[in-house]
């Protein structure tokens, strides 16, 4: 009985996604009739304007409690706001992207809508109410994060990322849809509100069967130790702009999706699942922390990083609660100003033909370009979370979240954990300000666009650090929506 | 709300540090300049604060209470009371005196440390005003990252390994004081209200085991700032390594969060568990006492010689505090200011030396009092200031403590005694081998007395040395009434338990019952 519904609640719900998608294509094909490359910012500001579209779209037609197409894709406060970070994690990484591809040799502009199209995805899963739904998201996003992260064809190590991402994704996806029919079998159903229903009736091996193979799956999107192999030589080897949308946008949808999945439709499992991922967050903000100490390249150490903060979402999504949910979102929006904010300043170190990834690059940074000096010190000391930084309230609200939830070991684990993290984070700091230059250099200025990225997620870094108070609520209340 | 002195105080040396770092960086005087001129307002305003200070009120004053962030109870809520008063102007002192001293120290870069110094002021100021749990914690490791950039880009060879250390140790600490502090929060959010105010949170209902926990928690925190045995090892690497500037705000000021961190919020909020955490920290305190003296002793180095002697002096500090009566709790705050001018003036007076002739070995001078006889007879002043010789600042508050220590637990009072007699030792025989004697190095003799600007940097500092010795009173007056209020806070805290526990906590340490115990404390007054 499929009864094709269209309008109301089903467009409202889609639009920002229309929006997104449909600028994507209009992107995708401009390129296939102007592809005399007279002017190559077109595309940049073709999808510039879907993204600030499908924020505008969400903003006004966001609404908590009404489910569209039978229930299986939203757009209530939790996916609202993953939307907006999603899209202004890619916005960022599109304004980092034109000068940096240009220098490295890239000149597929199919970057843009290849961009807009894992956007798209991230949206879905935000949205997602429905273990299909929630896998058509996760597809759309992936397949065009693997082209993404080959795209710079002529450079072995993101031809390696690619083929390793391409690889390892699709074995997850493998566990991702056993999982989902485990728990279909189990449940006989695919809804979310449905699989709660029929959860405390099912055959709990089964169902706890396709549990893990979900954690397995998403815990590999997450980038969760111990599946989180492919990450650090993915990070590495993709170009820059898109290891940053990876590691902020796509980290952000797979969170979402995965709280989304475990607080609303596998809640009465609870008991079950909470110490499993107990132990998943424990060991991965601790493996990651403790390898990202040895790292000597930025961007690996930034992975290693990334897999470490990975660890500290998890942590929350223990918690279960409405204000751990909360807490995780208000995170995945200050990892964004604080993330995107440190591969800008990488990026804007990259010269032709010499990447200048290594910390010792970094040395005397502070005397050459004392401005991306001091902001990449405002991003890292935000990542270390310090106060007043966005970082810093992030991290409260997450080990509040998890205190009050009564898993007080957890919050010591990672307090101890982020105190690590100060090590590497201020090592990179020490490098910039304390050391001279390993070599002569002559300051190059960095493109208009890569100004202006840094500047949004230095103010972000910052305002979010000293007024956190509207994102936070928000983020709270759509949570307490939830269930 | 009145006019929002304290935080014009506070917030004054963040405007300065950013016009600062507007101004052009060439000429070097123009920051220099502009980074005194703008260093003495701070001054001057906490000087109104100091004739607008109500002596007779020991609770916080001038306070100024605004909403922050309400979703999480955190306000910005500021106050002063006896225990800060004389921090913060020590504080706002001890800049303009670091930048006229580190005029010529600092060569390269000198705008970002005249910029890092006014930040690190904000810093301190902030934390030392703060009567909220989150905004102290803010504070708190704002003024550690100026002090870890002035260390490590201005220090010595082992600089960055000195500041990182300095780093850690400090954020290993601040790590437990998170966590402590949001199960207290979240213990206190039961009864309905969330908030970080700390005077909210003294009426938090923890059982005594909690209470343990917390207080651990924090005191390591502040312990490892103070620095006691055995979490001092972070301090001579980095007073070694530091610049002038930055060990004076070190030794001067950043030390005494440590103490003032205990005074503030580890004894009033958990003043159970404080009290019965006595015999540990009384034996930390007196450890460091004898230790950092014996270790100084042998020092080669002066600035290692003073860094150790601030872990003896500091250990005083804490000896006073943990005495628990009105006259040690009196001398433990002042022996803090005091501490803060006499091993800020060493360090000024060794930074000029140091300036002269690029070394700090003791073994490389001789007979300064021929050569440079201005610079050694402030020496003098300084070192015997430190020593502790009546007439100077050092004495009144070593005998305040001493005393208050005495009526408390003998034992601890009279150990550290010795360490009075190793601290006369060690800073004479410093000063012997310095100044007196012939001069043994020949190019000594081509040393040039100190320069105008010097003198005017370290005379205010002998000035205030002389003031506190002869004539304390108005500094015992304002601090008194605050100990007053912190000791009726723990002595009903001690009354509340269960007897049991009360006489673990209080009576059993010197024998008395509790009831003498209170009267020694009710008639022990050293002021009306």
């Amino acid at each position: 009985m499929i009864e094709v519904v269209f309008g109301g609640a089903e467009l409202r719900a889609v639009t920002p996604l229309l929006v997104v998608v449909l600028f994507a294509t209009t992107s995708l094909l401009y390129e296939v009739f102007n592809d005399d490359h007279k002017d190559p910012s077109r595309p940049v500001w073709l999808s510039l304007f879907g993204l600030a579209g499908g924020i505008v779209a969400t903003v006004a037609l966001w609404e908590n409690g009404q489910a569209a197409f039978h229930g299986t894709f939203v757009l209530d406060g939790v996916a609202a706001f993953t939307n907006v970070v999603c899209l202004l994690a890619a916005g960022l990484s599109l304004l980092m992207a034109p000068g940096y591809l240009a220098s490295i040799g890239v000149r597929a502009r199919e970057v843009y809508p290849l961009v807009l199209f894992a956007t798209s995805g991230m949206m879905i899963m935000g949205g997602a109410r429905d273990l299909v739904v929630l896998f058509l998201g996760i597809e759309v996003m992936s397949i065009a994060a693997y082209v993404l992260a080959g795209i710079h064809r002529t450079d072995e190590r993101s031809g390696e990322a690619a083929l390793k991402y391409f690889l390892l994704g699709a074995f997850a996806t493998g566990f991702l849809l056993y999982g989902m029919a485990i728990l279909y079998g189990a449940t006989g159903a695919t809804s979310y509100d449905a699989i709660a229903a029929a959860l405390p009736k099912a055959p709990k091996l089964l169902a706890l069967g396709g549990v893990a193979l979900l954690v397995v799956a998403l815990g590999f999107k997450v980038s969760a130790v111990p599946f989180h192999f492919w990450a650090p030589d993915v990070y590495q080897g993709a170009p820059t702009s898109v290891t940053a949308l990876m590691a902020v946008g796509i980290k952000a949808a797979a969170v979402v999706g995965f709280a989304r999945l475990f607080i609303v439709a596998l809640g009465s499992l609870y008991g079950d699942w909470a110490m499993v991922l107990w132990w998943l967050a424990v060991l991965t903000m601790t493996v990651g922390n403790v390898i990202a100490v040895a790292q000597n390249n930025v961007k690996r150490m930034l992975a290693y990083s990334s897999i470490a903060h990975a660890g500290y979402l998890l942590a929350a999504i223990v918690a279960g609660t409405p204000r751990g949910g909360g807490a995780v979102l208000f995170y995945l929006l200050a990892y964004t100003f604080m993330n995107v904010g440190a591969f800008a300043v990488v990026i804007s170190l990259g010269r032709k033909g010499e990447v200048n990834e290594q910390f010792d690059d970094y040395a005397g940074l502070a005397s050459r370009q004392p401005l991306i000096a001091a902001a990449m010190v405002l991003f890292l000391l935000s990542l270390t979370g310090i106060p007043p930084l966005v970082g810093f309230v992030g991290k409260l609200y997450l080990i509040e979240a998890i205190l009050q939830a009564g898993y007080v070991w957890l919050a010591v684990i990672m307090v101890l954990n982020s105190a690590i993290s100060a090590y590497y984070y201020l090592r990179l700091i020490f490098e910039m300000y304390m050391r001279d230059p390993s070599r002569p250099e002559t300051a190059m200025e960095p493109a208009p666009l890569l100004i202006a990225c840094l500047l949004v997620a230095t103010v972000g870094t910052i305002f979010f650090g000293i007024f956190p108070d509207g994102p936070l609520d928000f983020a709270r209340d759509a949570f307490a929506a939830l269930r | 709300m009145d006019f929002p002195l304290l935080s014009l105080i506070v917030w004054s040396p963040l405007g300065a540090a950013i016009i600062v770092s507007l101004l052009p960086s060439q000429p070097l005087s123009v920051p220099r300049l502009a980074a005194f001129g703008l260093g003495l307002i701070p001054f001057l305003l906490s000087l109104v604060m100091l004739a607008g200070f109500d002596t007779s009120v020991g609770a916080l004053q001038l306070t100024e209470t605004v909403p922050w962030m309400p979703s999480l109870g955190v306000y910005y809520s500021i106050g002063v009371d006896g225990f800060s008063l004389w921090l913060i102007l020590l504080t706002t002192f001890l800049t303009p005196v670091v930048i006229l001293a580190a005029w010529t120290d600092i060569q390269h870069r000198v705008k970002e440390f005249m910029f890092f110094m006014l930040l690190l002021e904000s810093g301190m100021l902030g934390a030392l005003v703060a009567t909220d749990l989150f905004l102290f914690f803010m504070y708190w490791e704002l003024m550690l990252f100026p002090m870890v950039f002035v260390i490590g880009i201005w220090g010595g060879p082992r600089r960055r390994y000195a500041a990182i250390k300095f780093v850690v140790y400090t954020m290993a600490g601040s790590a437990l004081m998170m966590i402590a502090m949001l199960y207290l929060v979240l213990v206190h959010a039961k009864t309905g209200q969330l908030s970080f105010d700390i005077v909210t949170l003294y009426d938090t209902k923890l059982s005594y085991a909690e209470e343990t926990l917390l207080f651990w928690a924090f005191a390591i925190a502040f312990m490892i700032k103070v620095p006691m045995v055995p979490f001092h090892t972070w301090l001579p690497d980095a007073h070694t390594e530091a610049p002038t500037g930055g060990s004076v705000d070190l030794a001067g000021i950043l030390l005494k969060m440590g103490a003032y961190g205990f005074l503030r919020f580890a004894l009033p909020m958990f003043p159970a568990a404080a009290q019965d955490a006595f015999p540990i920290i009384l034996a930390l305190s007196v450890v460091g006492i004898i230790y950092g003296a014996m270790v100084a002793f042998p020092q080669p180095d002066m600035k290692r010689l003073v860094a150790y002697s601030s872990v003896s002096h500091l250990g005083f500090v804490m000896l006073g505090i943990y005495a628990f009566n009105r006259v040690g709790l009196t001398g433990g705050v002042l022996q803090m200011v005091n501490h803060g001018l006499s091993t800020g003036g060493l360090f000024i007076l060794i930074g000029f030396i140091y300036d002269r002739k690029h070394t700090r070995q003791i073994s490389e001078y001789g007979g300064l009092w021929k050569v440079v006889p201005i610079f050694s007879a402030l020496f003098l002043v300084v070192t015997l200031s430190s020593i502790g010789l009546p007439g100077l600042n050092g004495f009144v508050g070593e005998f305040l403590i001493l005393l208050g220590a005495f009526r408390a637990h003998g034992w601890a009072a009279a150990i550290a005694t010795i360490g009075v007699v190793l601290g006369a030792a060690y800073m004479l025989t410093m000063y012997k081998h310095v100044v007196f004697g012939p001069v043994t190095k020949e190019e000594n003799n081509a040393l040039t007395d100190l320069t105008p600007r010097e003198i005017a940097a370290i005379v205010p500092v002998i000035v205030m040395i002389v003031w506190m010795g002869v004539y304390p009173k108005p500094f015992i007056d304002r601090i008194e009434p605050t100990v007053t209020v912190l000791l009726q806070r723990l002595e009903r805290a001690g009354a509340n338990r269960h007897l049991g526990d009360a006489s673990r906590g209080l009576a059993s340490r010197d024998g008395g019952s509790e009831a003498e115990r209170l009267a020694v404390v009710a008639h022990d007054g050293v002021a009306p």
